[in-house]
């Protein structure tokens, strides 16, 4: 996390022109050429070029509606392309086949924790495991075999709470259970990872919190990071690049060092 | 009182206030005439069968007449024994016939609940079946096992199963498409399978309904099984049809008694594990 002078010095510098980065792609997690995603007759991406290095951290930012969320979930073929081309952890997500192979190696955050409330904590992670073979022992930690659920517990012990790990996740925090979906995203150890606004729903110091966690426990595994946030200051805390989405297009693409507070707030306005 | 907005610049004035929704919303013309109509075929059926002063005033007293042959209940220690046979017979009916009944919702709730089924338009035919087991009353059902498997508690055992699975079939598959859509969209973004996604998320959310249903299919089926016997397909209930056609009103006020007790005992059996299952 920056202090308040490094902050306030990226905002004080002069606006740089606008440029595109040139991110080192090879080995990409995800090339994104020319996509384009309908909702009904409106356009939410129109020809979207993206790339995402093996293990970079990208923050995807602008305002709502702008097509943060649909380009994530596009990235592992939750919506289909209307146009264009996505290829995640070089399979292309057009196939069933590669689509299931590419969301093996991808951990997902969601705004909202996602968690099944009535399992315990440690079930929920490792339902993280589901896309191993005999992906039927996952369901339950109860018929998990024991070095999934080693697993699960080692990943609960790095997010802080393997204490909790039998607790049922409608009794954990809000913060708490964030940090649980943190775990069930990682403990497969997946070469990507994306989060849609995690800390959205967590009060100021706990969203800081699970972003640094979450950051620190991604680096460590060598994996590449996309997440979308509205919070400017995370965005350029968390990222080595900025993303900018505007009106289904990308308006902003510069690394996170280049890029001052107003940079990111123009995007917003108009 | 001068308008206090102005005194800040930069501060619009609220604009006049719309007057609220009409108190009578969304009703057509169509509604109100169907609503007429339903109103006046109501009338007109009333003069037809419902009970005139004179039918019940007769009525009156011969129920008095018959609760008074009714009375004391028969305790001949031999057929209390019978009775408790039938009992039991009849609770054997409900148990099996409401577990098979469940056992065979699962699937049916599975394949019809909107975003949870894998069979797309296809889920139409898995709900037009439950909707069947449904619609045709226990009665009816019961006819038709007696006239395909012949008298006794087989009939009556299939009569339930087919009438839980009408129940249950529709509440499972609610409970299912009532589940959060968040877990759902979690796994299946991991990489879980249709099963991972049941087993792992769909069905730990929908059990306690799951288990709410069952508990009351389980109640309605002793309630079912106890009046099966009438139209030949086992239990208590042929007992009771025998005591009302030989005309033993003692020994049917002892039977409607116990199957009172029976109902009430379950009720109150239900209740305590539907609040432990919360």
């Amino acid at each position: 996390m920056p202090d308040l002078e490094t902050l306030t010095r990226r905002a004080d510098a002069p606006a740089a022109a606008p440029f595109h980065a040139a991110p080192d792609t090879s080995g990409a997690a995800c090339r994104v050429t020319g996509l384009v995603v309908r909702r009904g007759a409106r356009e939410t991406l129109r020809g979207v070029d993206f790339t995402l290095g093996a293990t970079e951290r990208v923050a995807l930012i602008g305002p709502n509606g702008a097509g943060k969320t649909t380009l994530l979930n596009a990235v592992v073929g939750l919506v289909p392309a209307a146009g264009g081309a996505v290829e995640t952890l070089g399979e292309r997500l057009d196939r069933a086949r590669g689509r299931a192979r590419a969301r093996a190696r991808t951990g997902f955050v969601f705004q909202k924790h996602g968690l099944v409330r009535r399992r315990s904590a440690l079930s929920n992670v490792v339902h993280g495991l589901m896309a191993r073979p005999g992906a039927w022992r996952g369901w339950s930690a109860a018929i998990a075999p024991a070095p999934w659920r080693a697993d699960a517990m080692e990943a609960l012990a790095e997010v802080g709470l393997a204490d909790r790990a039998g607790d049922r996740a409608d009794r954990l925090s809000g913060g708490q259970a964030q940090r649980v979906a943190v775990a069930r995203a990682l403990v497969s150890r997946p070469r990507l990872v994306i989060a849609d606004e995690p800390t959205a729903s967590l009060d100021p110091a706990a969203g800081r919190e699970v972003m640094e966690l979450f950051s620190a426990l991604v680096a460590r595994r060598g994996a590449a990071l996309l997440f979308t946030t509205h919070d400017m200051e995370h965005a350029l805390a968390y990222a080595d690049r900025v993303v900018g989405l505007r009106d289904g297009r990308i308006a902003l693409d510069r690394p996170a060092a280049d890029c001052a507070l107003t940079d990111l707030e123009a995007l917003f306005d108009g | 009182m001068a308008d206090r907005t102005l005194d800040f610049p930069g501060i619009r004035p609220a604009p006049a206030p719309l007057p609220p929704p009409s108190r009578l919303s969304g009703g057509s013309p169509l509604s109100f005439a169907l609503i007429v109509a339903v109103l006046a075929l109501i009338v007109a059926s009333l003069g037809d069968v419902a009970p005139s002063p004179e039918r019940l005033a007769e009525g009156g007293p011969r129920i008095a007449r018959l609760v008074g042959r009714m009375l004391p209940p028969e305790t001949d220690p031999a057929f209390l024994l019978r009775m408790f046979w039938s009992i039991v017979e009849t609770l054997q009916i409900a148990l099996v016939g409401a577990f098979f009944g469940v056992l065979v919702s699962l699937p049916f709730a599975w394949a019809s609940a909107r975003g949870v089924t894998p069979f797309g338009r296809g889920a139409f035919l898995f709900k037009a079946t439950v909707s069947l087991a449904r619609t045709v009353p226990d009665l009816v059902w019961a006819l038709i096992f007696v006239s395909a498997v012949g008298l006794g508690a087989v009939a009556g055992t299939m009569t339930i199963a087919v009438d839980t699975l009408g129940f249950c079939g529709r509440f499972f598959a609610e409970a299912m498409e009532e589940t959060e859509a968040e877990p759902r969209q979690a796994l299946e973004t991991i990489g879980a399978n249709r099963w991972g996604v049941l087993f792992g998320a769909v069905l730990p959310d929908a059990l306690p309904s799951m288990i709410n249903a069952s508990l009351f299919a389980l109640e309605k089926a002793v309630r079912s099984s106890v009046v099966l016997g009438l139209v030949g397909a086992g239990g208590i209930g042929q007992e009771l049809k025998t005591a009302f056609d030989l005309f033993q009103y003692q020994k049917a006020s002892a039977i409607i008694l116990a199957v009172f007790v029976i109902v009430l005992a379950m009720e109150w059996l239900t209740d305590r594990l539907r609040a432990r299952a919360r």
